[in-house]
């Protein structure tokens, strides 16, 4: 069996787990055995006169010894398209990246004695189309195989992480802050049920309290830093029935210095500090991705996933049935689903969207106006439903004609809808 | 009713080929459109393992051993309801409908069903076709075609068919044929037309029975018609074409010649 992996990529640190099927569980890939040694900065060093690339600390070594040149922020890089030249030469962001994920894999290839990858889950703190894009790109680079690879963001990692734990950890709601140099993020997960499947449901929220790490460098400034998490605590976990609380980021290696946040928190709870809780999730998400079956029986709806079913009505074997296009709890980039119809009188398509929660339909119209005028039932088209991000969807319906009687025009109508 | 039909996902690597149209036909729902809007052209020859081998590409196994079956122990007319109704294009009322119709041709002589197979291959543009039907009508046992006004009118479709295509002598034999079996006035006009259009002559019988003033008025019409021409049919396309701004214009003739050899390659088969 190939490589199981889960990996969190910021623009700071990333991480890896690895999925044991022996343990059953994601294994965090600690390099020299510390935890901080699974904390693999997100940086780049090409080293002088050679085409050796070096990443983490090694990458910092060899730059401060003026041996290589170094690039971060790789993740702000891609998101932004730019480039680097390095010794004259022009280096897109995608290629710097390419080169960060190939130095990345090769760190478990060389723990684990094992080549092959058979899933690969990166998790991303935001999820951006144009990001995704990228990533792609640069995967495909790095020979990975598409169908091999995933993006969740971290809210879904985090519920799947949670969802893995045992039961009595998340009767309730749990939260989690994520503290990073990038920002504060509060998480939570709750689990809605009465309902077949029931539903996880999680989101994000970053924080505007959100502080500098160099302010846990001073006795002043933990005390600052303790003040500002109290506060959000308060806020965020008042009249809240909340089971358990997981901190994670570099901001939380050490918690000595959130003793007040820490006394808040701890009120009837459980909580746990710990770094690998994304790269876990990724990792346990990667695994699950290669079973038949699910291990989670849950919708899991939180962002990357959307919350709606996008369906139309049509007639199938003569009976007139609703067709799912999309189905809530779907992975938005993932979700690119088509189908072919005849027209049969109509001339506006009509899809329904129906959120998770309410069952309130709401629908979208597509004039069809555009279509080339023929005899009824002889105009074919295929109807394409891609998402730009939750809530952004784009209906295309593409003119096929009618084989030999009525030649494909090539016409296009596109429309792009904002749901809920 | 939703407006939409679901398409089958299958798509077939080896098309169906209607020859009397010249075209491919690629999935269950064309040939569904096939059988109800082109029934005149469907004769029992259609029924044969092409049909079959075709259904069953587009995963329909079952009904084309169904349709095997029902064409040993029922008539073609089953097998096509069984068809339409199997593949779901069509709703009941359009079910009905074509039911109708195929009673219809069910009560109609067969010497009738190839004459109207005949018009509808005219109507299509495929002369060659027509003819070729038409002259099948014309070889059928007296019998059949006791009826001469009946007669009369294969003759003058074929003479049609034969005018379309240029052969001018051949036109104007089966229209003679037909002037023979209904002495129509009409007739004697379109003898007069292909004689002027073909530069040959009218059969002399015929020719005697045209007056001076009958003449005179066959040529003033044809005039009219030739006028009218300018406006209509292939000549009206190519001045929509001409009206295309220069860079347009190239490519409006290059589309129309290409289509009008399409058309005609596939009268040729």
């Amino acid at each position: 069996m190939g490589l199981i992996l889960g990996i969190d990529l910021c623009d700071s640190f990333s991480q890896i787990s690895v999925y044991s099927p022996e343990k059953n569980a994601p294994d965090p890939l600690l390099l020299g055995g510390s935890d901080a040694g699974g904390m693999i900065s997100t940086t780049l060093c090409k080293v002088k006169g050679s085409d050796r690339w070096l990443i983490g600390t090694d990458a910092y070594q060899r730059a401060l010894m003026g041996e290589g040149t170094m690039v971060d922020k790789l993740v702000k890089l891609l998101m932004r398209d730019t480039s680097a030249t390095i010794e004259g030469v022009r280096y897109s962001a995608v290629d710097l990246m390419a080169a960060f994920i190939e130095q990345l894999i090769r760190l478990p290839r060389i723990v684990y004695k094992e080549e092959e990858i058979d899933s690969i889950a990166f998790s991303l703190r935001v999820l951006d189309p144009d990001l995704l894009d990228r990533l792609t790109e640069a995967c495909d680079k790095c020979g990975l195989d598409r169908s091999h690879v995933r993006f969740l963001s971290h809210t879904e990692c985090f519920a799947y992480y949670v969802a893995s734990q045992p039961k009595e950890l998340w009767p309730n709601t749990v939260s989690s802050f994520d503290l990073t140099d990038a920002g504060l993020d509060y998480l939570e997960m709750k689990v809605v049920r009465g309902r077949r499947p029931q539903i996880l449901q999680a989101s994000r929220e970053a924080l505007d309290e959100a502080f500098d790490l160099d302010l846990l460098e001073s006795p002043m400034g933990e005390r600052m830093a303790d003040t500002i998490l109290s506060a959000c605590a308060d806020r965020l976990l008042q009249k809240k029935l909340v089971s358990s609380v997981f901190l994670t980021g570099e901001g939380f290696t050490t918690v000595d210095w959130a003793k007040e946040f820490l006394k808040k928190i701890c009120n009837k709870r459980k909580v746990f500090s710990g770094q690998h809780m994304f790269a876990d999730g990724a990792a346990l998400i990667a695994y699950d991705s290669t079973l038949k079956e699910s291990r989670f029986p849950y919708l899991c709806i939180c962002e990357g996933r959307l919350s709606s079913t996008i369906s139309l009505y049509a007639l199938q074997d003569g009976r007139n049935e609703q067709l799912i296009l999309a189905a809530a709890g779907s992975n938005w980039y993932e979700a690119k689903a088509s189908a072919e119809f005849i027209l049969d009188d109509i001339h506006t398509l009509e899809l329904m969207v129906t959120p998770f929660a309410t069952q309130r339909v709401e629908t979208i119209s597509l004039s069809l106006d555009e279509l080339p005028a023929r005899p009824n039932k002889t105009t074919r088209v295929e109807v394409i439903v891609s998402f730009a991000s939750e809530n952004r969807v784009t209906v295309r319906v593409v003119d096929k004609g009618f084989g030999d009687l009525f030649p494909a025009s090539g016409t296009v109508i596109r429309k792009d809808f904002l749901i809920s | 009713m939703s407006g939409l039909i679901l398409c089958r996902e299958k798509t077939v690597t080896h098309p169906y080929y209607v020859t009397e149209l010249g075209l491919h036909l690629y999935t269950g729902e064309e040939l569904c459109y096939f059988i109800y809007n082109d029934i005149l052209l469907i004769g029992e020859d259609f029924l044969d393992e092409r049909l079959f081998d075709f259904l069953e590409q587009l995963g329909e196994e079952k009904l084309a051993d169904r349709a095997r079956r029902l064409k040993e122990q029922a008539g073609l007319f089953d097998v096509l309801y069984l068809l339409l109704q199997e593949l779901h294009y069509y709703n009941t009322a359009e079910l009905f409908a074509f039911r109708r119709r195929l009673e219809e041709l069910n009560g109609s002589s067969f010497s009738a069903r190839l004459k109207a197979k005949g018009d509808y291959l005219f109507e299509c543009g495929q002369y060659y076709h027509a003819i070729r039907v038409y002259d099948q009508v014309l070889e059928q046992d007296a019998r059949e075609l006791s009826d001469s006004e009946f007669v009369a009118k294969i003759w003058h479709n074929k003479g049609c068919c034969n005018a379309r295509l240029e052969m001018f002598d051949e036109a104007m034999y089966c229209m003679d044929k037909a002037y023979q079996l209904s002495r129509s006035t009409a007739l004697l006009e379109k003898m007069f037309v292909l004689s002027e259009l073909g530069g040959i002559g009218i059969p002399r019988a015929a020719d005697e029975l045209i007056s001076g003033g009958m003449r005179k008025q066959f040529r003033t019409n044809l005039e009219d018609h030739k006028k009218m021409a300018m406006f209509t049919g292939k000549a009206l396309e190519v001045v929509n074409a001409s009206d295309k701004s220069a860079d347009e214009q190239a490519e409006a003739y290059r589309t129309l010649l290409a289509r009008w050899k399409e058309e005609y390659r596939r009268n040729q088969i």
